[in-house]
């Protein structure tokens, strides 16, 4: 049981690393004014997705690192859940904006989107968050396992 | 037959035995998530991360979604250019109230060629109520009501209730004031959560001057979505730095309060549907007169002269004082019969970037639209009185300051 | 004393070479940058020739604003109006609004209607500046006066289809020229209204290379108004892959909850 603990700990610990050197680099170059990009992955440079944005994927580190030491005590587990939680709103606001760009024509277009526009809005590069957000429903995953176990556990 | 004291007890013993079952209290995942978002530390973050979100969503699907993806070119494309065509007497004063206002050039008068600049009450006043305020105003309030739902909206209370007491306010003046986000007439109602006179004063001026309604944000949204972070930054400075001052000036007294926080849950879908039917169909009732009436008034005064006249009297204020064009006096008058029609006026009006940012913020802290004023008044004329004093001397201290600001930074 | 007249002799040599210099070329300007550009494909009688940028320059004696200037005018207009076709050099009528040596040695060379040029066929050349008056005598001295009142105006081309009446305008855009670049040039060139200062010639050298450089390589919309960007093409494959990730994700998701429920 300890030993799973570590590796969720070091597992954690390892994606808020990753977490606030995303949330890091995009306060950064949002403050540098123009968005980056490299290959599939890309980082915004406007203030509300980059600076906004950025701040919130840095919260997401933070709470996974605060959280990670003892995963197994319910206090950490919701700090790190809380952490895959703003990772899924800053994902969730990335990909609802992506549908609400898929459907309409364009300003001088039909009504609606071609097939390979509509497709095409969906291809990458995508921001950090769309990356992380699989690892945090991991994560979310195993931590709601854990605590079904402890409720069926007798105390 | 009656019980003594003893026997009653073991009665209660025995139902409560066979009803109840007793357990060890254990603390589950979903109570400590739920203290955290109360925890400033950790509730501050997430508090940001839920308003991104809301924003974020807002400007997706009122903006790109439906206005840009839809309206716009429903409205510009075929309604405009359709009235344009069918309705007789170009040029007429019945067609520039109910159709294009247009322009004239050289003697010619030009349609215009898109409703934003028609101003008629059928282009213009139904495009910002159905393709701008109606999307805006539908998402604005199913957010609010999932979040008050969900059961966010106590805990936000409890995390923002210490900076609400340095304004004389308290936690639950959250919701009239995230509900002057969506419109400020029944935000105003809502300032009735608040127990004191001195509260309820401070709220309502407050929400009459610094918070856009929903439509002024659909505006704003559409028009200047690059101003819109900035103009909302001096309206949260101006909010909490008025608030601060009134807090001190106005007598009366604001108590503490105890705020009963539920559990998270899952919103129940007809508990959203009705709330979102009740809010979204009682702001049409009020909106959608006001826009189209504010389009007649102010197109009329338009014709008659009176914005022309009004613009030349106060051009030194505007010019000088403000540091905005002259032409946005017809803008501010139009902004007492709706905001964001006005914010649409001023998108039209040849002007830099901070004029058109300092022009917004005015027109937002600028008398409250009417439909507000009533309200207002149904709460009290002396309020209402107070209020609007406080609310001159905002518009000028504030407007001063801002231009004052830019010109320190050398914009304006 | 033989060093002052030594000196003298010196800066007059160098003030006069630059001043030969500037009506034409730039003398130590930085050299050019790396770029790419495909030549101009034309079919002189039966032959097709292939006209590169270096050929130009080598005509006129190096690649100058005006001549790359001149060259993807030229190149935007034919794909205009030629589209993928290979256009007959006796087809193409070019007429240009600019007055200067570089762009007129590289529409001559293109028309094969420069000096000193063998081709098989002969395209048509005019220069026609913005008030109206046609400039038969192209010589350079004849040009120079012309050449004082250049402003943006002047840098605009017609691309024209003889055989079929077509006919493209490519106008530079504003925003290549920097603020101020055509005063600049008046002052340093020809001294209007006065002569320039050494810092303003720095500062004209400077902004010359630059727009040389902005014609051989940025693309046509940046340069040219009336081309449109080209919409990037969709990656169709990399959305449909994450579109499915989604609607499965989403499907999952939903059974997840119904299942879950129906439990309860």
């Amino acid at each position: 049981m300890a030993e799973k603990n570590n590796l969720a700990m070091i597992c954690i610990a390892i994606l808020g690393v990753v977490t606030v050197a995303f949330g890091l680099a995009d306060i950064l170059v949002s403050a540098g004014g123009d968005g980056t990009g490299l290959s599939i992955l890309e980082i915004p440079g406007d203030m509300f997705r980059g600076g906004w944005g950025g701040l919130i994927v840095l919260f997401a580190g933070l709470f996974y690192l605060s959280g990670c030491k003892n995963v197994a005590e319910v206090h950490n587990a919701s700090k790190v859940a809380m952490g895959s939680v703003l990772i899924w709103i800053m994902a969730g606001t990335d990909i609802f904006a992506m549908i609400t760009e898929s459907i309409p024509g364009g300003e001088d277009g039909p009504w609606f989107n071609s097939l390979s526009g509509f497709l095409g809005t969906y291809a990458p590069p995508y921001t950090p968050a769309m990356f992380l957000l699989p690892f945090s429903l991991v994560v979310v995953y195993y931590i709601l396992k854990q605590e079904r176990t402890k409720s069926t556990t007798p105390p | 037959m009656k019980l003594s004291p003893d026997e009653r007890w073991n009665l209660i013993d025995s139902i409560a035995n066979q009803v109840v079952t007793y357990g060890k209290y254990r603390h589950t995942l979903k109570d400590a998530i739920g203290e955290l978002t109360v925890k400033p530390m950790a509730g501050i973050p997430i508090a940001i991360a839920v308003l991104y979100g809301f924003w974020s969503v807002f400007g997706s699907f009122a903006g790109t979604l439906c206005t840009d993806g839809f309206f716009v070119k429903l409205f510009d494309g075929y309604w405009l250019p359709w009235l344009q065509e069918v309705f007789p007497g170009k040029g007429s004063w019945l067609y520039s109230i109910l159709i294009d206002a247009g322009g004239m050039t050289n003697g010619e008068f030009i349609l215009s060629n898109n409703c934003f600049e028609a101003f008629g009450v059928l282009t213009s006043g139904l495009f910002v109520a159905i393709g701008v305020v109606l999307p805006a105003i539908v998402i604005f309030y199913l957010m609010l009501t999932l979040l008050e739902d969900i059961g966010y909206m106590p805990r936000l209370a409890v995390l923002i209730d210490t900076v609400l007491h340095k304004i004389g306010l308290h936690g639950y003046a959250i919701v009239p004031t995230i509900l002057s986000l969506g419109c400020n007439v029944p935000a105003v109602t809502a300032t009735r959560i608040l127990e004191t006179r001195k509260q309820r004063f401070i709220m309502m001026t407050l929400l009459a001057i610094f918070i856009p309604c929903g439509a002024q944000l659909g505006i704003m949204e559409e028009v200047i979505p690059e101003l819109i972070g900035y103009v909302l930054l001096y309206l949260v400075i101006g909010y909490f730095i008025f608030g601060f001052v009134l807090n001190k000036i106005v007598p009366g007294k604001s108590p503490e309060i105890l705020i009963d926080v539920p559990p998270y849950q899952k919103p129940m879908i007809a508990n959203v549907r009705r709330k979102l039917w009740m809010r979204v169909s009682s702001f049409f009732k009020v909106a959608v007169p006001f826009v189209l009436l504010g389009c007649i008034i102010v197109n009329v005064l338009y014709l008659v002269g009176f914005i022309q006249w009004l613009g030349d009297i106060l051009a030194p204020v505007f010019v000088g004082w403000f540091g905005v064009p002259k032409e946005t006096a017809g803008p501010l008058v139009a902004a007492f019969l709706r905001k964001d029609l006005a914010v649409a006026q001023l998108s039209v009006i040849e002007m830099t970037q901070y004029q058109m940012l300092s022009a917004v913020v005015l027109i937002s802290i600028y008398f409250p639209c009417v439909a507000t004023f009533a309200m207002m008044l149904k709460e009290g004329w002396k309020e209402l009185i107070g209020s609007v004093a406080v609310l001159a001397v905002v518009v000028f201290l504030y407007g001063g300051i801002i231009h004052l600001i830019g010109k320190l930074i050398g914009v304006a | 004393m033989n060093f002052k007249v030594a000196t003298l002799v010196i800066v007059s040599i160098l003030a006069l070479s630059l001043t030969i210099a500037a009506d034409a070329h730039m003398p130590g300007a930085k050299p050019l940058p790396d770029f790419e550009l495909t030549p101009i494909v034309i079919n002189d009688g039966e032959t097709e020739v292939e006209i590169t940028i270096e050929d130009v320059g080598k005509y006129h004696g190096d690649i100058c604003v005006c001549g790359s200037c001149a060259f993807r005018a030229t190149q935007s207009g034919i794909s205009q109006i030629w589209g993928d076709e290979i256009p007959a050099r006796d087809d193409i009528r070019i007429i240009s609004r600019l007055p200067t040596p570089g762009s007129k040695d590289c529409f001559q060379y293109i028309t094969g209607t420069g000096q000193g040029l063998e081709t098989n066929t002969k395209g048509e050349y005019k220069m026609i500046l913005p008030d109206g008056t046609v400039v038969a005598n192209m010589t350079k001295k004849n040009l120079k006066k012309p050449s004082k009142q250049v402003s943006i105006d002047y840098f605009k081309f017609d691309i024209c289809r003889i055989s079929t009446g077509e006919s493209f305008e490519v106008a530079v855009k504003e925003q290549v020229f920097p603020d101020g670049y055509f005063e600049l040039r008046k002052k340093v060139k020809f001294g209007i209204p006065e002569n320039a200062t050494s810092e303003e010639k720095a500062l004209f050298k400077s902004d010359w290379e630059n727009i040389r450089d902005r014609f051989l390589t940025s693309p046509d919309w940046q340069l040219f108004d009336g081309v449109e960007e080209p919409e990037e093409e969709n990656d169709v494959a990399g959305g449909a892959i994450f579109f499915s990730i989604l609607v499965i994700a989403s499907f999952l998701l939903v059974s997840l909850m119904y299942s879950k429920r129906s439990k309860e």
